[in-house]
């Protein structure tokens, strides 16, 4: 299968990478800015993310009722989002209407209205979904994982701080607006069902003429060295567990090996953590581990829900199975791991929003997209040898711990 | 898109019905079972949904450990969900691996229901609904369709409750097993990049011996709610949750395409009524409005999170435009907005097979007939503003269900 792929770097720097999709209806794009809560002014964090609520109501000559409803108008599902290291804007639309949805997005990118009377909801909002974290513990304590695993402000939430988003005025998310959404160093990617010539001239139209400013380094620190341990009391049904350890980044050699290794411990149905954890012994309903790769850093991340008289139980259990791989890997489960991670690669082609993802995220973590046919061949080169080097190299440790519920659990 | 629309009844009643696309990347299979909580017994509460994981703990031919190796082989992602009145169990995989995929979800469907699996998986179920007790915008729900089918059993919870999910013994499965498990009340669907012929030939070797009947679902009454109005208290929770309910058109119903777009326009989580009335502004962290359908009746949900100090207000809001729109319906405006949203977010989804696979054998179970995505887009094209009124005559937004869940005390049915 060859891929048809365009890309580009415009005047100002902007980079477009575009797919045609022959199977589909739709075209969907992305955004990125390296203008994430990194970004943030100390002090002021959350306002990455701020900036990415407010652009969504008014921009160009449209106020926030008549920019929605033109978006409603073509059918564009539409959102924009601040992380860590990134602030995204994605939409999803058919095919047909793409030049007119990016019309609409250049105005959101370059000329949104940031208006002042719209600030007071949008932190309003903010801080209702901040405090409504409380009511998922499951998604709390993985935040809180993050929190002490990375140095901050890697590990943050990228939401702020309720005393954080008090502070931010009109003009701090004007001011931040101008100088960390510049065309240097943004991505912008489109896959569907488009001619890839005219991508090129839309993009020029909309953005050719965007004066590049200066762009923003961001750089990430190094994970933590050392054991972190949180327990938030909370009168819960079970005891939420969640932890993290260090791995590499996605462009490092041995990325495949930790992918390979993640897949062994909970990639399917007949993965360790769920065969030992919850086949077996029945001590938990959701397990999981996860390869949280970054550009310059990466972790394994996990989370297992137990009720608490059998927590301790299950975190002993967690933590051996981490440490178990470096002692051995069965052939047939490399087999399983790699159809698994094949299946999962070629079905991504189907869906339009997961292709432009990818394209985005290739530029911004290698700065080039990886070909599916390249990805096949990292799967097909994980081996047994690869993933128990790589795990005896990477134990978990130093491991972080946080929990949350009506007891405390050791590490023993 | 060429896809074309297949169908084969084995001598034995099971319907294997298929939509195959040359263009898709993959495909998915299922079988779809026309069971719930909505079946159960007093006695049985939960027993559906355990017997979901059961399938997965394998059948005569092989156990658990055995089945997950090989369903990892398939490189599908198995899974399976129970609702009120559906069970579910699907893969999507490879084209190449369709058949083994087939012969594994096939021989599942009889599952040998050891006891030491059902004690140990007892474990999981009960760890699965303290995971769910733990989030309150889960737990919400099921108080409120408690509240609103009240003695229906549409009311009944689909996990069940730690209590009722101890008791269950494994022959009372089993003999649930046997009433609901009938080929009448099963369809084995596929769609995306297969060939039919092939594929049936597979599944009259895998599931033609499997025993015939059609048994009965036993009240399927239109309802239109209690109308109750419930406060629960519960400390721990930061955010008020709020549900108000009204009956709507059932699943068979040629109105539900329009309860569908009138949801979208007064709750969809933007450019709606109550985007604009209550996120908007910042009083709500969220709020929307759905419709849900089900054999018999259905059922609109208009939800809101927010801070204990906002809800009355809120509620306020939310009965305002309810009754807004019980009085003078939604605009033209609004109709066709909701509807372009609707049919590009339909025509999105159905670029994967999976999402082919639901909307085909969903349709089946509820309506015994295969709707095409372009009958579909026919069908919410024609609505007008005559059928809105229609609808709102016909199931009238005039009982209101309301439940709360959350730290405020002080909240009231508005008048």
């Amino acid at each position: 299968m060859k891929q048809k792929i365009h890309q580009a770097v415009m005047g100002n720097g902007m980079r477009l990478v575009a797919e045609r999709l022959d199977h589909v209806h739709t075209a969907a794009f992305q955004f990125l800015f390296p203008a994430g809560s990194m970004a943030d002014p100390v002090g002021m964090r959350g306002l990455s993310n701020i900036l990415s609520d407010l652009m969504t109501r008014g921009a160009g000559k449209q106020n926030n009722r008549e920019f929605n409803a033109a978006m409603d108008r073509l059918g564009v599902d539409f959102s924009t989002s601040s992380g860590v290291l990134n602030l995204r804007l994605a939409g999803n639309c058919l095919a047909e209407n793409l030049e007119k949805a990016l019309e609409l997005f250049a105005d959101m990118i370059r000329r949104p209205t940031l208006p002042e009377k719209e600030l007071a909801p949008v932190v309003d909002l903010a801080m209702q979904d901040i405090r409504s974290t409380d009511d998922s513990p499951r998604k709390k304590v993985m935040l809180e994982v993050r929190k002490q695993h990375f140095p901050a402000p890697l590990g943050l939430d990228p939401r702020g701080e309720i005393k954080t988003l008090e502070k931010i005025s009109i003009n701090d998310v004007r001011s931040f607006h101008a100088k960390k959404l510049q065309p240097k160093d943004a991505i912008f990617s489109v896959a569907g069902r488009v001619d890839l010539d005219q991508v090129q001239a839309i993009a020029e139209r909309f953005f050719g003429d965007w004066e590049a400013g200066t762009p923003s380094v961001l750089k990430e620190k190094p994970s933590s060295k050392k054991p972190a341990r949180v327990h938030i009391h909370k009168e819960t049904e079970q005891v939420h567990i969640g932890l993290a350890y260090p791995s590499v980044p996605v462009a490092h050699p041995d990325y495949f090996a930790a992918l390979g290794m993640v897949q062994v411990l909970s990639g399917g149905m007949s993965s360790r953590l769920f065969t030992e954890i919850r086949e077996k012994r029945g001590l938990c309903y959701s397990i999981w581990t996860t390869l949280s790769p970054l550009k310059h850093s990466g972790a394994i991340l996990g989370y297992a829900g137990t009720t608490a008289a059998r927590a301790q139980e299950t975190l002993n259990l967690f933590i051996s199975e981490l440490s178990r791989v470096a002692e051995g890997v069965e052939e047939d489960e490399v087999q399983r791991l790699q159809v698994g991670l094949e299946t999962s690669l070629l079905m991504q082609e189907d869906s339009s929003g997961a292709r432009s993802n990818s394209l985005v995220s290739d530029i911004f973590n290698l700065g080039r997209v990886r070909p599916v046919e390249e990805l096949r061949e990292g799967i097909a080169s994980i081996t047994r040898k690869k993933i128990i080097d790589y795990a005896k190299r990477n134990p978990p440790s130093p491991l972080t711990l946080a929990t949350i519920g009506p007891s405390k659990l050791k590490i023993s | 898109m060429s896809t074309a629309f297949h169908i084969l009844e084995a001598d034995n009643g099971l319907p294997i019905i298929g939509e195959t696309n040359p263009a898709s990347h993959s495909v998915a299979v299922g079988f779809f079972v026309r069971t719930g909580s909505r079946d159960e017994s007093a006695e049985e509460s939960g027993v559906s949904h355990f017997l979901e994981h059961m399938i997965f703990k394998g059948s005569k031919k092989r156990n658990s450990e055995q089945l997950n190796a090989e369903l990892d082989l398939i490189g599908s992602s198995p899974n399976a969900y129970t609702s009120e009145e559906t069970t579910v169990y699907y893969a999507s995989c490879l084209p190449r691996h369709l058949g083994r995929a087939l012969e594994v979800l096939s021989d599942i469907m009889r599952p040998a229901l050891r006891n030491d699996d059902f004690n140990l998986e007892k474990k999981v179920i009960l760890e699965e609904i303290g995971m769910y007790e733990d989030q309150p915008g889960d737990m919400v729900f099921d108080h409120a369709r408690k509240l609103f089918f009240n003695e229906h059993p549409l009311g009944n919870s689909v996990l069940g409750t730690t209590a009722s999910v101890q008791d269950l013994k494994r022959d009372q499965m089993a003999d649930y097993f046997r009433r609901r498990y009938q080929t009448g009340n099963m369809v084995l669907a596929c769609a995306g990049n297969f060939e039919f012929e092939e594929f049936s030939k597979l599944a009259l070797k895998y599931c033609g011996r499997w025993p015939t009947g059609t048994p009965r679902r036993a009240e399927i009454r239109q309802t239109a709610g209690s109308g109750g109005f419930d406060v629960r208290l519960d400390q721990r929770t930061v955010l008020e949750h709020l549900i108000v309910m009204n009956g709507g058109p059932p699943a068979a119903s040629p109105l539900r395409h329009a309860a569908d777009l009138v949801s979208m326009a007064i709750g969809d989580d933007s450019g709606s009524r109550m985007y604009w009335e209550i996120v908007d502004p910042g009083h709500a962290e969220s709020a929307g409005m759905s419709y849900r359908e089900h054999e018999g009746t259905g059922i609109y949900y208009a939800t809101v999170e927010c801070e204990p100090g906002k809800a009355q207000k809120n509620l306020d809001r939310v009965y305002k435009i309810i009754n807004n729109l019980q009085t003078d319906g939604i605009t033209q405006e609004e109709l066709d907005v909701a509807r372009t949203k609707l049919l590009s977010r339909m025509v999105r989804g159905s670029e994967s097979p999976m999402a082919r696979l639901m909307s085909l054998g969903n349709h089946w179970i509820y309506q015994r007939k295969h709707i095409s995505l372009e009958d579909e887009i026919r069908s919410y094209g024609k609505v007008n503003m005559h059928q809105v009124r229609q609808l709102l005559d016909r199931y009238p937004f005039k009982k209101m269900t309301v439940q709360a869940l959350g730290p405020g005390k002080k909240i009231k049915q508005p008048v």
